[in-house]
């Protein structure tokens, strides 16, 4: 009998996964019921009738193109007879697969242009930092947070549609926060690699980005310039310095002087938050900030060798030395405070004003009854 | 949803019409009323009942657990009954409308080609 539901199983495969979870067993039951006593596997006609109806269902449930491309390609609401379609391929397995290739296609033309021109390989250099910055932030983002959203802007009733069981109403829950430690290590944790590694490349980078115009050689029918970059030797390494340091002592000077006294006075008086839960990081998200430390010091390394132009460091440099001392004063207050959420001291400390009360998240479940009120 | 009517999904709405079944119960009345000329399989039986249940023919109305198999038993909802009758006259209409024709109509003479 096992191998018999083993067949059955295998062929079942023929149906979509949604449909699956919903009726396998109970078909598995009637094919039980209808083989003969004894059999091992399914004869061939049962098998082509589940084969044959499982593609008619998959054909049945998937939409019609012209609404399947824009919500694929776009994430555009389709229209409601199609929403519990869309509600299972928002939550089936694979839904995340799913909706980063029905995007790709953006990313084709940019990438057609960066292959078949001349600077191909810096173009290639470029797309690869993107990729990883892109899978560092996804890796950083709850995935479950990211599909109840698409879930919410999807599936959520249109004004005016009848309420049956299982359409989706609207509740009240609890509000997911970062914790304030896990939200500010990691803040510290940035600025501090940022800091350093592009402070550092910032002193010591052999090229500065100077636009020149050079002649064309086309043989042009009007005004024509080309911009280019040049690499000129460090000759600008003492002004970098003195800019470097006047952005520490800005830095520490506005931690002591605004972001401590700020929390300082607002934290000890913070209010009960009832609709609220904290969180730290998951083990996704920790892999997902290494990537972006790999990312900082890769970037901060490629313009200290002169393999990019400088020009981000310059930049980023400073503003890390800036923002870093408040990060730490940040974290140094997060430490006395574990109940509080991130939010709470990254809002104090950039506004000054008091701690606000969360107000309950809202969440689309599938209604179980109907009742008038 | 316009439900296109074949005879077997015919016979399922007329085997639940009886009361409602779950999908070995249909498959055994659906042999029955087709005087054994009809015998569905597990594939096309699930076809015609997500598309009944689709156009809110049939709807689902219970689960038994028997000897640890799953049993969902399917009843017809009032529109059911409705696309049931309907058909059920469209088809007396033809019948009877096939049985004058066969009456007006002379008998072929034997023996002709």
């Amino acid at each position: 009998m096992r191998s018999l539901e083993r067949s059955a199983a295998f062929w079942l495969r023929a149906y979509p996964p949604s449909w699956r979870a919903e009726r396998a067993d109970e078909v598995t039951a009637v094919l039980v019921d209808l083989a003969d006593d004894g059999a091992r596997r399914l004869d061939a006609r049962t098998a082509l009738g589940l084969l044959r109806g499982g593609l008619a269902t998959r054909w049945r449930q998937t939409p019609p193109l012209w609404v399947y491309l824009p919500y694929r390609m776009l994430d555009l609401r389709v229209p409601e007879r199609y929403r519990d379609w869309v509600r299972r391929d928002m939550t089936s397995p694979g839904h995340l697969r799913r909706n980063l290739l029905g995007r790709a296609w953006m990313f084709a033309m940019p990438l057609y242009v960066a292959l078949t021109s001349d600077l191909r390989d810096e173009f290639v250099v470029t797309w690869i930092a993107v990729a990883l910055a892109g899978t560092a932030t996804l890796l950083c983002v709850r995935p479950e947070g990211a599909a109840r959203r698409r879930l919410q802007h999807h599936a959520r009733p249109g004004w005016g549609e009848s309420r049956t069981v299982g359409a989706f109403v609207w509740v009240s829950t609890s509000r997911a926060r970062i914790a304030a430690m896990t939200g500010s290590s990691v803040l510290v944790l940035l600025l501090a690699v940022g800091a350093a590694v592009w402070s550092a490349a910032a002193l010591v980078a052999p090229a500065r980005l100077v636009l020149d115009s050079l002649p064309c050689d086309l043989p042009a029918s009007g005004p024509c310039f080309e911009v280019g970059s040049t690499v000129a030797a460090r000759d600008f390494a003492p002004g970098v310095a003195a800019l470097l340091a006047v952005a520490t002592v800005m830095g520490v000077l506005l931690a002591a002087t605004v972001v401590a006294r700020r929390l300082d006075r607002r934290l000890p008086v913070r209010p009960e938050q009832p609709a609220r839960h904290l969180l730290g990081l998951r083990p996704q998200a920790r892999v997902g900030v290494a990537l972006w430390v790999v990312l900082v010091v890769a970037a901060a390394l490629a313009e200290a060798t002169g393999a990019w132009v400088f020009a981000v460091s310059a930049v980023a440099g400073p503003l890390c030395l800036l923002l870093l001392p408040s990060a730490v004063v940040v974290r140094s207050r997060a430490r006395a405070t574990p109940d509080a959420a991130f939010v709470d001291l990254w809002r104090v400390a950039w506004t000054g004003r008091p701690v606000a009360v969360d107000r309950p998240d809202s969440e689309l479940v599938p209604a179980l009854v109907l009742e008038t009120r | 949803m316009a439900f296109r009517m074949s005879e077997q999904a015919y016979l399922v709405l007329l085997s639940l019409a009886e009361e409602p079944r779950h999908g070995y119960g249909i498959v055994q009345a659906v042999k029955v009323l087709s005087d054994d000329k009809v015998r569905l399989s597990a594939g096309t039986l699930y076809g015609i009942l997500d598309r009944l249940v689709d156009a809110g023919h049939a709807e689902a109305s219970g689960e038994v657990v028997v000897d640890g198999r799953l049993r969902r038993y399917y009843r017809l909802t009032p529109d059911g009954y409705a696309a049931l009758a309907a058909e059920t006259a469209r088809l007396t209409d033809l019948a009877s409308l096939a049985r004058r024709v066969l009456a007006a109509r002379p008998r072929p003479a034997l023996g002709t080609t």
